[in-house]
């Protein structure tokens, strides 16, 4: 029953939680990607989904209970955490009076900016960055090479599949290259990409192996090259 | 005077034929006003009676009269109203009636439709989909308001499913716009006459009912080939020879199997033999329209030798010169069967002629139970269920999209449809509840709601929710499908649509594989604007068969019954072929044959695993269930169950420990005490959450001109049910869904009643070996279900694999390094 696996990198330890966050030790910092928040009040303004739309308080709770173990110093959120550019008009107060409460109670927030957010409600506290450099870790939203280090990114939600004799298993991951970790998507209404679909060539050229989130537990799998 | 005008008989007589006793009932039903029921046999001219009445009335229209829609007739499948399109044409040419048809299906163009609105044909043929569809437009009220006659074909069909609540519903909206119609319905034998005519009716009238009699019976016989039988499986090879033979024996063929990948592979299996070249074909409804409307064309005229195809060409289709039926599998029902050997020689005085051709032991067995059942004149029952809950929501979002509603003249319209006669007040006013505003327990985001309340009544929020629940209309949840694009060669730039596949399928595919589709072995290049790209593939080369959705048909509770009985007594076993009753024998000797009382359960070992299987002959469903609540309880007790797989006739469960005692797996009470914790994280439960949730509305199938990006990469309705379970555990959706995979995916009340009746009577067989009986039930392994808590077993040994591996690595990479640096 693994819920953390360390993995070690050039730029130092990284501990992936199989609850779909990354940690860093050296800075005590906590790292999610692609939170989508308000995809379901947006699914729902489109016209495309009558649901009822839980996922942007689920999403926060589950990000409050991993930073209450962890205790970082600072969550840095790596893009697409709001689901569009309205999200603003949506995001209800009680939502955004949660997540100021957590940076209050634990620690500073960074939102790095994706392509779903250029923008972060203006009622949600903490600095807004492009991308951010934390010792070896370049932490950005797209893939980006980094000089030396290692990139850590989000926008592709990674996710793998197990097939076996008796059945098969898919769940989100993240992906590792040498220099490269994809990060799973965090929010309860995000899908995902096959890491064998071919936009991850591109992405993550040297991908060496996966880890897989599932049910709170870690999983690690090396790629057959 | 109230009979058939002289025309009209001089008409009957000029084709050879007289005018029926029951034609005639049919038009002084239709002077008389009533409701009615025709029971008859397949190819007993039953349609043409339905639409004799009107042929009539309308023969006496003035002319140069305002079109009005007179006839509206509503079919089960597209294929049926095309071919009653053909077949109406005749009399009316003929005898230079001045009368209009046309037929609205979803393959009908869209010039077409403009001018269906504009100009109303006398007689207009549909389906239950384009109907509603177009009861969803303000205009209805005006277009439907001078009907005389509602006609439902394949009625038996319809009765009993979502799509009969769907049409029930349907049906209740004309009688409120056109209160003077009536209803006609025609249907071909069934067990129950009188359910069938309260489905008819409007609730607490019924249809009056005529039933003919008195067709030749069929001859019937069990295709015995030279080759062996398979002992499990469904693939027909080893028979293919003697289907060949068979069909050049015959003028003309139609070879039925039960799934769309069924028919791909006999195709390719008859063409590899087909020596002769004979005109062989196929047909099913993934294919484009076009090439399904030439296949009819050319069976219609006579060009086509053999038509290898699924349920899609089963009903009512009217081709005559068909003289040879065959069914390839299991016939999983009674009705079905006589259905489908209704095509063939489609006379009523002639006898139908069909051969089976079981593909397993098993199926041979439910082969003689159906011929011996026809021969007898047996039927299987119909289930007769309340309207589902989720059609409910989808037609009074329907009906808002039509023009504003009060809500007690909707309740009281859905009430007159039959299935929904009992429909609480207090439900009803959670379905519009839900139609309005999801149903959410956080009144936050009301401002999209799909439905408007206003001072005189609801009616659709904006334009925008009308047009996409019009793209959604419907109860058949599909798979999300890609069009099939076939390039002639891979340079070429021009393709063409040759039909639909499901995306599932596609992913499973890289570029360069090749796979059967409509007949041919294409090669895969692609997927660009939601179409899949194709070219031939190269000679020789292996395909894939596209897994399509839906095909599993379940197996009537009366056939099982009968099967069970069969095998139980070996006097009866003469109606079977020497190989099966060989294998019988076998099983007589080698464990026991099972009782026609009590349940059998065999164990043994084999290829690293304990296998259990348990022999209950109850149906999928009841075998699913069973599976679910057992290994529940054998997880309970540290028995270690991987997976477990069923067919109609048993469930296999595999196990790390042994099970020493079955019987206790089985008692009543794990219906309680295993059921509370399964339900709400069955996948059974997920699964008609889906379906129910694109019924109703809550998430859509077809997005307005969408393609799929990155972006938008689907998150599946798992995730909803997840949180919604989570944060609003009373929703209406959620109490739906877990009623209705109670009763038709898992069926408990049928798994709560079997188990009560083998207490006590349960007989454990422990065998070194898996018996022949078991052997079948063995072969669906490799396609069962992995239970939870094997998921996480599965991940830990690919990870596992994956450290040992990396070890591997390291070792080796001390040698080399010792090796470079000594």
């Amino acid at each position: 029953m693994t819920q953390q696996q360390i993995l070690k990198t050039r730029a130092g330890d990284v501990i992936m939680d199989g609850r779909k966050t990354a940690f860093l030790p050296d800075s005590k910092t906590l790292l999610v990607a692609d939170m989508h928040f308000e995809k379901g009040s947006y699914l729902r303004q489109v016209g495309r989904s009558a649901l009822p739309a839980f996922d942007t308080f689920d999403t926060i709770e589950r990000l409050w209970a991993i930073a209450q173990d962890y205790n970082p110093e600072r969550i840095i959120a790596l893009g697409d955490s709001f689901h569009d550019i309205e999200a603003d008009t949506r995001l209800s107060p009680q939502s955004a009076a949660r997540l100021n409460e957590l940076a209050a109670t634990h620690c500073e927030i960074i939102w790095v900016l994706g392509n779903h957010d250029p923008d972060i409600p203006r009622a949600v506290k903490g600095a807004r960055e492009d991308h951010v450099q934390l010792g070896g870790f370049l932490l950005t939203h797209h893939p980006y090479e980094p000089q030396e280090g290692v990139n850590i990114c989000g926008h592709y939600h990674p996710k793998a599949k197990i097939s076996m004799r008796a059945g098969s298993v898919t769940a989100p991951c993240f992906a590792i290259s040498n220099d490269r970790i994809i990060m799973p998507s965090f929010g309860t209404y995000t899908g995902g990409l096959f890491i064998n679909h071919p936009d991850f060539t591109k992405a993550i050229p040297g991908l060496s192996s996966y880890a897989m989130a599932y049910k709170d537990q870690i999983f690690g799998i090396s790629v057959d090259s | 005077m109230r009979d058939v005008p002289e025309k009209f008989e001089s008409w009957f007589a000029k084709q050879g034929w007289y005018i029926r006793d029951y034609q005639r009932k049919m038009v002084g039903a239709f002077h008389r006003r009533e409701d009615t029921l025709l029971i008859a046999p397949t190819g007993g001219g039953k349609t043409l009676a339905g639409f004799l009445p009107s042929l009539i009335d309308l023969a006496r229209k003035e002319p140069g009269a305002k079109a009005k829609l007179h006839t509206l007739y509503i079919s089960p499948l597209r294929a049926l109203t095309n071919d009653i399109d053909r077949n109406l044409n005749t009399p009316v040419t003929d005898m230079a009636l001045p009368i209009t048809v046309g037929v609205r299906t979803g393959d009908t163009k869209q010039y077409q439709r403009m001018k269906q609105r504009k100009m109303p044909p006398d007689i207009l043929l549909t389906t239950p989909e384009s109907l509603m569809l177009l009861l969803s437009y303000p205009e209805a009220t005006e277009y439907f308001k001078d009907l005389q006659t509602v006609i439902v074909d394949e009625l038996h069909s319809f009765a009993t499913n979502k799509r009969g609540d769907f049409t029930a519903l349907a049906m209740a909206r004309l009688k409120t716009l056109a209160p003077n119609h009536i209803r006609f319905g025609l249907s071909a034998t069934i067990a129950d006459s009188s359910a069938a005519a309260n489905w008819l009716g409007p609730t607490g009238s019924p249809a009056k009912v005529i039933e003919v009699k008195g067709d030749a019976p069929p001859q019937l016989t069990i295709m015995t080939p030279k080759t062996r039988y398979p002992l499990g499986g469904h693939n027909p090879r080893f028979a293919v020879k003697d289907i060949y033979a068979a069909i050049k024996s015959a003028k003309s063929a139609i070879i039925f199997v039960n799934t769309r990948a069924q028919t791909e592979l006999l195709f390719q299996q008859l063409w590899q033999i087909n020596e002769d070249n004979l005109p062989i074909g196929l047909y099913h409804g993934s294919l484009s329209r076009d090439r399904r409307q030439r296949t009819e064309a050319s069976i219609a005229s006579g060009d086509m030798r053999a038509v290898v195809s699924t349920s899609a060409l089963e009903m009512g289709i009217d081709w005559g010169d068909i003289d040879l039926i065959l069914q390839v599998g299991a016939p999983k029902g009674v009705s079905r069967l006589l259905q489908r050997i209704g095509r063939s020689n489609h006379r009523l005085d002639e006898p139908s002629n069909a051969i089976l051709v079981p593909c397993n032991p098993l199926e041979a067995v439910e082969c003689a139970v159906a011929i011996d059942a026809i021969e007898a004149g047996q039927r299987d029952g119909e289930d007769y269920t309340q309207g589902a809950m989720d059609v409910a929501v989808q037609y009074i979002v329907n009906r808002a999209c039509a023009g504003k509603f009060k809500k007690r003249e909707a309740l009281a319209e859905i009430r007159s449809a039959w299935p929904y006669r009992n429909l609480p007040k207090s439900d009803f006013d959670l379905l519009v509840g839900f139609a309005q505003d999801g149903g959410y327990a956080l009144q936050a985001y009301d401002r999209f709601a799909r439905l408007k309340s206003t001072s005189r009544g609801y009616e659709i929020s904006t334009p925008q929710q009308a047009r996409r629940h019009r793209m959604n209309i419907g109860t058949i949840v599909e798979y999300a499908k890609l069009k099939v694009r076939r390039f002639p060669n891979m340079k070429s730039k021009r393709g063409r649509n040759i039909g639909e596949i499901e995306e599932r399928f596609v992913m499973g595919l890289a570029p360069g594989d090749n796979f059967v589709f409509a007949g041919e072995v294409l090669r895969y290049h692609g997927v660009r604007d939601m179409a899949l790209e194709a070219s031939p593939a190269p000679k020789k080369s292996p395909p894939r068969v596209p897994a399509f959705a839906g095909g599993m048909m379940p197996l009537s509770t009366f056939l099982a019954a009968g099967v069970r009985k069969m095998l139980s007594q070996d006097n009866s076993w003469h109606a079977l072929p020497r190989q099966i009753q060989d294998w019988l024998s076998l099983q007589s000797e080698f464990s026991q044959l099972p009782k026609s009382h009590g349940a059998l359960v065999e164990g043994f070992f084999d290829r690293g695993v304990h296998v259990i299987v348990i022999h209950s002959f109850e149906g999928r469903k009841v075998n699913m269930a069973l599976g679910l609540l057992m290994t529940r309880r054998m997880e309970k007790r540290g028995l270690k169950p991987l997976t477990y797989s069923i067919t109609d006739y048993a469930l296999t469960i595999t196990a790390m420990e042994p099970v020493e005692d079955a019987a206790s797996l089985m008692t009543e009470d794990i219906l309680e005490s295993e059921y509370a914790g399964w339900v709400t994280e069955s996948p059974m439960v997920k699964r008609s959450f889906r379906k129910i949730a694109t019924i109703a509305g809550l998430t859509e199938q077809r997005l307005p001109g969408a393609k799929r990006t990155m972006k938008q990469v689907t998150f599946s309705t798992d995730l909803i049910y997840d949180v919604l379970l989570k944060y609003n555990p009373d929703h209406i959706l959620l109490r739906i869904a877990r009623e209705e995979a109670e009763r038709d995916l898992l069926d408990l009340p049928r798994l709560r009643h079997w188990l009560k009746s083998v207490q006590g009577d349960i007989i454990h067989k422990t065998l070194p070996y898996a018996s022949p009986l078991s052997i079948p039930s063995m072969m669906q392994l490799g396609k069962e279900t992995v239970i939870g808590e094997a998921k996480i077993a599965m991940l830990e040994l690919a990870s596992h694999d994956d450290i040992a591996n990396t070890r591997l690595e390291t070792v080796r990479d001390f040698v080399n390094d010792s090796a470079a640096n000594p």
